[in-house]
């Protein structure tokens, strides 16, 4: 899909206490000739002190915590339905 | 409405070039300064909110009418004056949520998540929910 794009960017460096920060994003980019979508997210953060460069993840806690949920409810669907279909078929 | 209101309504968008350009516009939103806010100083902190953004827009046209010469040939030297008319309509949404707390302190780089409780909410209710229904079918068999 060419109007399909998803980029890793890194942003202007902060420098504070002595550290070098440089954010890094991710987007999923829809761009078509009347419509378009972006999603854009925080990625990590790289941190520089001078002798080592380290990448700090960020970590979506309320992404986390709903896909969680979403496999919680998908595992107790499929849980009745397979129950449902098993109690049809002892009474056949 | 006010002149100045009537004027942005109809100045907005003027043509679909002109839609096409906003629409391109949308590159902005990823760049990475629309997700990390400006460092901000708190004591012996500084302090970077980091956000997730999400941005959609959409646009449509139509135009539509008579040809002018239509009939033409028919009657000679009369000319149809004919009628045409068109009509456009967009809209978008955009939304952001708060997804961590960065701060700079003199412990180093500290990156602290951020628990959105509105939308865990809401996900927390429809979940049990399913779950409850899911397991009292269960319990009828």
């Amino acid at each position: 899909m060419k109007n399909l794009s998803i980029q890793t960017r890194t942003g202007t460096t902060i420098e504070k206490e002595g550290l070098t920060l440089q954010p890094v994003t991710q987007s999923v980019l829809w761009l078509g000739q009347r419509f378009g979508f972006v999603w854009n997210r925080p990625y990590a953060i790289r941190v520089d002190d001078g002798e080592t460069t380290a990448q700090v993840p960020i970590v979506d806690l309320t992404r986390i915590a709903i896909i969680i949920l979403w496999g919680l409810t998908a595992l107790f669907s499929l849980m009745a339905v397979r129950n449902q279909l098993k109690t049809r078929r002892k009474d056949q | 409405m006010t002149e100045e209101k009537r004027d942005a309504f109809l100045a907005s968008i003027k043509n679909q070039d002109e839609s096409i350009r906003l629409t391109e516009r949308l590159f902005e939103v990823t760049a990475p300064d629309a997700v990390f806010s400006k460092p901000r100083k708190s004591g012996e902190y500084t302090i970077i909110t980091a956000s997730e953004v999400a941005v959609s827009l959409g646009s449509g046209y139509g135009f539509g009418g008579s040809n002018l010469f239509e009939g033409a040939d028919d009657n000679e030297g009369e000319f149809n004056a004919g009628g045409g008319g068109g009509g456009g309509g967009g809209g978008g949404v955009a939304s952001a949520r708060p997804v961590a707390v960065i701060s700079v302190g003199p412990e180093g780089v500290q990156v602290q998540p951020v628990l959105d409780r509105t939308k865990f909410g809401i996900a927390l209710v429809t979940a049990v929910g399913s779950m409850f229904l899911a397991l009292s079918r269960m319990k009828k068999g």
